[in-house]
């Protein structure tokens, strides 16, 4: 490892952590301020939810009842929210770690310096995990502080769990838009293949239940691997995890040896 | 020794050769200036050698060995295409130089970077260009490198910079070390190279020093009469490419190599004046362009 290029691509990206970090956790106290006053009107909600199509509700992760601290968690922060935000960060971050400083002609004059392409790439590689670390963290200490305050009775385990299980369901969309930057030196599709995945790839887990078609293929979806719901339910798919952070060592494995290989843009 | 020595090196994107069959060798201690129009291919070159394109064929050994990692450590190298880190300070931006090079000690840039008369406190995205190319020749020389590549390293510094950089070129090498730098600038080569290749169009044309790669070149030499001469009385003399009647009593003669032969017979009708054009870049290119693409 090098510190100095860990500590420069972490103060890089220090704008892009902070603004999705402070985001997610405004978004998250924001809702469980709201929490109490869904919970009272729990009757009224379940009527309107029922007059909702299941896909609908399948796709906001709106399952169970809201009045519940599990399924009020699922429905408005797990189920859309901290995804969005902990992918954001991943593929935004990684898709900028090499192809970036190509494409703002850096790069020449970074590999000029006793580095190797591989150092250079698994470096910023861990800026990027740790930035998604800090967003975590931040995220996690409101979810059990703020969780606990609004008495929303859900284990703290079962929430560090689910936590843990958000962010590991977007390396491997990390380590994509990192493996594309370092095969194209260009940070448009670095970014735009990992979202466009990311969604196709969310919305086949979330849907998958709903259609028989779909299901065979459920299993191509991490999101089906990180299984947050069972994570929040108190069973998380530890196998599943471990899986997904295997895909995210193949991944950067990948892009280091394109990375090698290429010529970097003029 | 040779410090740089390339074989064979060629370079294509595509079907576009970009360098062809490159043989470079580039001696310790000396000063060696690569010359040639623009997509000549000395950029590429460069960055060949710096490692960060591949050559589609040939082999590139830098201090006797295939390029590592390592061995970049002892080298400097300031790209054509300079773009600095704009929120850095310049010396931050020397700092972060010195750590990845495992060089914390900044005094030699601290040195350079007050002879050229470069603020380091202000961030490089305010710079000049002419004060980002200070940064970017004092990042190169900064870490004490045995070998500096520099791609077109006086453009945009004023005269006096220019001056200034040459003066710390020259000591550079006395001190043992050894620079390959690309140009279009003939003065500049003339100034500081020891040797210069040209490059056209992907090939290596010409090798030689600067002084017989002048005297080889074409000149023009125009001569003043105190009667009417006919240029034709020129045309025939061993060297002389051209005779052209200016007026009565005026003749311009382009003229490759020693001029005494022309000189001579100029010297048997009543002269009054001659004047000498040295060659410049474009002459010798022109000539060069000229022999290489008679050679195809």
């Amino acid at each position: 490892m090098t510190t100095e290029l860990v500590t420069k691509s972490l103060r890089d990206n220090r704008g892009s952590t902070t603004g999705w970090g402070i985001a997610l956790v405004a978004s998250v106290l924001l809702q469980l301020a709201v929490y109490p006053a869904v919970r009272d009107a729990a009757g009224e909600f379940e009527k309107l939810l029922d007059s909702y199509p299941e896909s609908f509700k399948a796709l906001f992760n709106l399952q169970q009842s809201l009045a519940s601290g599990v399924g009020y968690l699922q429905g408005e922060v797990f189920g859309f929210l901290a995804p969005l935000v902990l992918l954001g960060v991943a593929i935004g971050q990684a898709s900028r770690a090499t192809a970036g400083e190509e494409k703002a002609h850096t790069m020449d004059l970074l590999l000029a310096n006793p580095v190797s392409r591989t150092r250079l790439l698994l470096d910023k590689a861990l800026a990027v995990f740790v930035s998604v670390v800090l967003v975590t963290v931040a995220f996690g200490t409101v979810l059990v502080v703020g969780s606990s305050v609004a008495g929303l009775g859900v284990p703290w385990l079962d929430l560090v769990c689910a936590v843990t299980a958000s962010a590991v369901v977007a390396l491997p969309f990390g380590a994509l838009a990192l493996l594309i930057g370092a095969l194209t030196g260009r940070p448009g599709p670095a970014v735009a293949l990992p979202v466009g995945l990311g969604l196709l790839t969310y919305l086949l887990d979330a849907l998958s239940p709903l259609s028989e078609g779909l299901r065979p293929w459920q299993v191509l979806s991490p999101f089906h691997h990180a299984a947050v719901n069972a994570a929040l339910n108190g069973d998380p798919n530890w196998l599943g995890l471990a899986g997904l952070a295997a895909l995210t060592a193949v991944l950067l494995a990948g892009a280091a040896m394109a990375f090698e290989r290429r010529d970097i843009r003029t | 020794m040779n410090v740089i020595s390339t074989r064979h090196l060629s370079k294509s994107y595509g079907r576009t050769v970009a360098l062809r069959d490159l043989n470079l060798e580039v001696r310790s201690g000396e000063v060696y200036g690569l010359l040639g129009p623009n997509g000549a291919g000395k950029t590429t070159t460069l960055r060949l050698l710096i490692d960060v394109v591949r050559p589609t064929r040939g082999s590139i050994r830098l201090f006797g060995s295939p390029m590592s990692p390592r061995l970049r450590g002892r080298i400097g190298y300031l790209p054509g295409d300079l773009v600095l880190y704009d929120r850095l300070t310049g010396a931050d931006y020397l700092r972060f130089c010195g750590a990845l090079r495992e060089h914390p000690d900044l005094s030699e840039a601290l040195r350079l970077a007050k002879r050229l008369d470069l603020d380091l406190d202000r961030r490089t995205g305010e710079l000049s260009k002419g004060n980002r190319q200070k940064l970017g020749i004092v990042q190169a020389f900064g870490h004490r490198p045995e070998l500096v590549i520099l791609d077109e390293p006086a453009s945009g510094l004023d005269p006096l910079a220019q001056r200034e950089f040459h003066t710390y070129l020259r000591e550079y090498v006395d001190g043992g070390g050894t620079v390959l730098f690309s140009s279009h600038v003939l003065s500049e080569v003339e100034h500081v190279a020891d040797r210069v290749g040209i490059l056209l169009a992907g090939t290596l044309v010409v090798e030689d020093t600067v002084t017989s790669l002048k005297a080889n070149a074409v000149r023009e030499l125009t001569f003043t009469f105190g009667e009417e001469v006919a240029a034709a009385s020129f045309s025939g003399i061993p060297g002389v490419q051209a005779a052209v009647q200016v007026s009565g009593t005026e003749v311009r003669c382009r003229v490759i190599g020693a001029v005494g032969e022309l000189v001579r017979t100029a010297a048997r009708f009543p002269l009054l004046n001659v004047t000498s054009h040295e060659p410049d870049l474009e002459d010798i290119f022109v000539h060069y362009t000229e022999e290489h693409s008679d050679d195809d």
